[in-house]
């Protein structure tokens, strides 16, 4: 779509313009038509956290996925009263897509460490999408589904050359 | 073992389609048999004046007698056609009145029928047979008495009075139609036999059309082209045939109809003349057997259509009623008692709930549960939880066993009964269209009535609603819908207080939250406002200048265009209209779908239609109607709301640069058209929220934003406001299905009705799972600290941290309890209940 007042600026792109760039290079929108992701992109709002703003918490169902447009997060477990910090996410990483079609409890804390702003999508407009286009799960399944599959070689290739006995008993998530 | 209290009482589906026609319309079935037999009888008044004119008056050459013939004639001319108005007027009503009783009952009945049957049926059906299935049907019953009476008996009396005037002519004019009573029919058989071939024809071909386009990929990638074209040919043609059979026998029944009638002159001419030449026959008669013929053939018509509509109309009545024919198993009240009010107890011995499958959803469960207690229903999804609640709630009936409340067998008891006793709050609750106020009150009005809505004396106090919406942690919602809400005209008695709060607030709080907020300063541009009101950057006061007047107010176009804001919101409006019409072109409209950009949903068949008309069109060559509709869609924008376009720095600069000129213009030329923002006057087209704040926020981190909305709570507490606003955001439209509601807003909703209602029993089917971890927790701990004791709880629970406070709690897989006691019991044993509680690992 030319867009008529933004051509010649890249920066002042609307923020639809930007998500559904965002959106055409990702590998969960791949099977999608083009009318599917500009909804996407239409109904996805921004938001901004400060260093220390938890984006989920752990053990609640927040229905919604994120994008980390810009700034860096770490998953955290809470355990025992003991936080375990899992990994960083820096932008452009994606969390939390299960959670748009099913409800689902996320089993980590996400929080911000810089300045950070995300993409959110939430359950509610994802189903308003499906009810549009009905073959929209299904193929953002697929996505997730090879995603999985993905991980699973990477986990059992290290299991292979490493003999690492700790991933034994995580081998099998493929099969769900 | 139901009770048999009621009379012989047929149910909507079981009744025929004649038992319409008499059912409450006697009296007017009655009074149209009247009109009708006095219609027929004026009906023959012309054919015997026509004699008369050409016998006597012309013949005899007497103008006095042929001005009297004629002006009977007129008059039975007159009479006859307002007569058939006053029939087509009772036969409309009485069509109309069926029609309406018949979805009253169809819809009443369709609310009575068990859930499973929903679980089949897409509301889709029901809507359809409620709304179309059954015009035909009605039209019909109005028909039924009018139509066959009114054209046979008119029939009948031509026929009597043409075989008076000339026996043998009278019978040669109807010796036809018997021919045609059995023609007519057999063609319409065959007209019907093959307008069902032809609907399965066009079903195949868009199944074809559908296949084709969805395998696009596959026939163009294998240039299969010629495949896909024979099979689609071959199906057209098919049609084509079938078509051409069916519009050949449709015509054929006119051509015939049409050939009789016709022939039925040739025989009057050929024998009446042959005995007008012989003087058998007088002129007068000849003429009244030739115009007698043409007005047959309307009553004849008239016959064969209400034969097609008494088709049509069983066809589709007994189609509709069979389809929701399925048994309905309660009773909604006694006739001879008021319901029960039953002490909380509910005991369940042996129940087993089996499908018509032979599926086991419950399998000899037994349990007890005593007035006041608590017990949790847990177990993995498809262990027969919510299935074990609802059949206690009687929405599903168990097959076999026993369960009674209160001491009364649930199966036997009325809805009457059930609703006075127990409350349902299920997982994914239904919220109707309307206020929160009527929401809440949805259960406790189906109980007391709806006199107990709002003024009556059985209505709750307000104190009562603020309990149950603290109860269920709907507080704050409500709280935030009323800050949220722009005030009414009638509700001006709360501006100053407001205007008071503003300031408390600002030196309370100015500070911690400036960085968050656009507050309404002159120099700064508020990205969370429209553009309109960042222009005129105060209240209209005058109509000329509210929002949806602008594009009629000439003072205000003059003033875009010497601002050179004219031009750039053209192209701004052309670029929110392009984008929201390729975004949503193809798609059913919904609300949420135009939160993001400023055209309304009611507007985007008008924008869809300026887009294609202006598509290569340059700014200057569009007119003044689409000029208006853009501009108008540029100054709604807002930036901040609205994603969908965006705002350069020099536009926003020009914006600014256009509220110094206009409030200078308005100041010159219209003083005191618009009252300009001020921190001392309420602003009439903002929220309460932004009327406090005296700003927008424009923050959009959920933390700060919570750290605002405590603030705000603290303010309206220290400014004893709270119940106020609360009154006010109960009046906040829920939206259709309570779309406007998130899916926990929802939940607590509906706890808050129950609750609210007090029941006895209260059934929670996963009542809080859209909620989050606090919500849930303070819930349970109301559950546990204030309902304990005073209502009996059931609840299908599907997180276990929140069930250590149940008196009981009953595992149950595929169908069976297997472990019931306490926590510590449970815990304690390790079994399931324990597995479940830390996994596997």
């Amino acid at each position: 779509m030319n867009s008529l007042m933004d051509t010649t600026d890249a920066d002042n792109k609307s923020e639809f313009s930007a998500n559904l760039n965002i959106f055409r290079q990702t590998e969960f929108f791949s099977g999608v038509s083009m009318d599917v992701m500009k909804l996407f992109a239409f109904l996805c709002k921004r938001q901004s956290y400060k260093p220390g703003d938890a984006i989920f918490l752990q053990d609640e169902d927040d229905q919604c996925a994120y994008y980390i447009l810009s700034g860096a997060a770490k998953l955290v477990l809470k355990k025992d009263e003991k936080d375990y910090e899992i990994r960083e996410y820096k932008a452009e990483s994606y969390l939390g897509v299960l959670s748009l079609m099913a409800p689902m409890v996320k089993q980590f804390s996400l929080v911000a460490t810089t300045d950070t702003t995300c993409i959110v999508m939430t359950r509610n407009a994802f189903a308003k999408i499906a009810d549009q286009f009905p073959d929209t799960p299904l193929k953002i399944i697929r996505a997730i589904g090879q995603r999985i599959a993905t991980a699973e070689r990477k986990c059992v290739k290290e299991f292979e050359s490493e003999k690492n006995e700790d991933i034994r008993n995580l081998l099998g998530i493929s099969l769900i | 073992m139901k009770t048999k209290t009621e009379k012989k009482f047929i149910p909507v589906v079981n009744r025929t389609l004649s038992s319409w026609i008499m059912d409450g319309n006697l009296k007017l079935q009655i009074l149209l048999v009247v009109i009708i037999l006095i219609t027929v009888a004026i009906r023959v008044v012309p054919l015997e004046m026509q004699q008369r004119i050409v016998n006597e008056a012309i013949n005899l050459r007497k103008i006095d007698l042929l001005v009297l013939y004629c002006g009977i004639y007129l008059l039975a001319v007159v009479a006859a056609s307002l007569l058939k108005l006053i029939i087509n007027l009772i036969q409309t009503r009485i069509s109309e009145k069926v029609t309406a009783e018949m979805r009253k009952q169809l819809y009443h009945h369709i609310l009575n029928i068990p859930l499973d049957f929903f679980r089949t049926t897409p509301p889709g059906t029901v809507v359809n047979s409620l709304l179309n299935e059954l015009n035909i049907p009605g039209n019909y019953v109005g028909m039924a008495i009018a139509v066959p009476l009114i054209n046979v008996v008119t029939l009948l009396a031509f026929a009597g009075y043409l075989i008076v005037l000339n026996p043998l002519l009278g019978v040669v004019s109807f010796a036809l139609y018997p021919i045609m009573l059995y023609i007519i029919p057999m063609l319409q058989r065959r007209v019907n036999r093959d307008n069902k071939k032809r609907l399965n024809a066009s079903r195949t071909l868009s199944s074809k059309i559908v296949e084709s386009v969805s395998g696009i990929h596959e026939v163009q990638a294998n240039g299969a082209f010629e495949i896909e074209n024979n099979k689609f040919d071959r199906i057209v043609e098919n049609l084509m045939g079938i078509r051409i059979k069916w519009t050949l026998y449709k015509y054929a029944i006119k051509i015939i109809s049409n050939f009789f009638v016709n022939l039925g002159p040739f025989l009057i001419f050929i024998i009446g003349g042959y005995l007008a030449i012989n003087g058998r026959l007088g002129l007068g008669a000849l003429v009244a057997f030739l115009s007698a013929q043409e007005k047959l053939y309307d009553p004849w018509k008239e016959l064969i259509e209400f034969y097609q509509v008494y088709q049509d109309g069983s066809i589709n009545y007994y189609k509709t009623m069979g389809y929701f024919d399925v048994p309905i198993d309660t009773v909604l009240a006694a006739k001879d008692r008021a319901p029960y009010e039953l002490e909380g107890s509910v005991h369940v011995d042996h129940v087993t709930l089996e499908t018509t499958d032979g599926i086991r959803l419950l399998d000899n469960v037994s349990l007890d549960v005593a007035p006041g207690e608590q017990l949790a229903l847990v177990g993995f999804s498809g262990s027969g939880k919510s299935s074990l609640a609802l059949c206690i709630a009687q929405l599903y009936r168990y097959t076999s066993g026993h369960a009674t409340l209160g001491g009364k067998e649930i199966s036997e008891l009325t809805k009457a009964d059930i609703t006075q006793n127990m409350g349902l709050v299920s997982q994914s609750p239904f919220i109707f269209e309307g206020t929160i106020r009527e929401n809440l009150m949805y259960s406790y009005t189906a109980l007391y009535g709806e006199i107990c809505t709002l003024e009556g004396e059985c209505a709750p106090e307000l104190d009562g609603l603020v309990q149950v919406l603290q109860q269920s942690g709907l507080f704050v919602d409500v709280l935030r819908f009323g800050l949220n809400t722009i005030l009414q005209v009638d509700e001006e008695e709360i501006v100053p207080v407001i205007i008071d709060m503003r300031k408390t607030f600002q030196q309370d709080y100015g500070e911690a939250i400036a960085e968050w907020v656009e507050f309404f300063d002159e120099k700064q541009f508020l990205s969370y406002a429209s553009i309109a009101e960042n222009i005129i950057f105060g209240a209209p006061v005058t109509d000329d200048f509210k929002n949806d007047r602008l594009m009629e107010n000439q003072f205000f176009l003059n003033f875009l265009d010497d601002a050179d804001l004219t031009r750039p919101l053209l192209t701004l409006g052309k670029e929110i209209a392009y984008q929201t019409v390729d975004i949503l072109k193809n798609i059913t409209l919904d609300r949420m779908f135009f939160e993001q950009t400023p055209i309304k949903p009611e507007e985007f068949d008008e924008y869809q239609e300026i887009v294609r008309v202006i598509k290569n069109k340059n700014l200057h060559q569009i007119n003044q109607k689409q000029t208006r509709a853009l501009l108008d869609l540029a100054l709604r924008f807002s930036p901040g709301k609205h994603r969908i376009a965006a705002l350069s720095e020099f536009m926003i600069h020009l914006i600014l640069e256009g509220r110094f000129m206009f409030k200078e213009r308005i100041k010159q030329k219209n003083d005191g058209a618009v009252s300009f923002f001020r921190n001392d006057q309420y602003i009439h087209s903002q929220t309460i929220f932004n009327n406090i704040l005296f700003g927008i926020v424009k923050t959009t981190n959920p933390a700060a934003q919570e750290k605002i909305n405590q603030f705000m709570i603290a303010l309206l507490i220290g400014e004893d406001f709270l119940e106020r606003m609360i009154e006010i955001g109960m009046n906040f439209n829920v939206g259709t299905k309570g779309n406007n509601l998130s899916g926990g807003q929802r939940q607590k909703l509906a706890i808050a009705r129950t609750f609210l209602k007090s029941p006895a029993v209260m059934i929670l089917d996963e009542a809080t799972s859209a909620l989050d971890n606090n919500s849930q927790k303070r819930i349970q701990s109301v559950l546990s600290r204030q309902w304990k004791g005073k209502s009996t709880l059931i609840a299908v629970v599907h997180r276990l941290d929140i069930v250590k406070d149940y008196d009981k709690i009953a595992f149950l897989k595929a169908g069976k309890i297997v472990e019931m006691g306490t926590y510590d019991e449970l815990m304690a044993k390790k079994g399931y209940f324990y597995e479940l509680a830390y996994g596997h690992n």
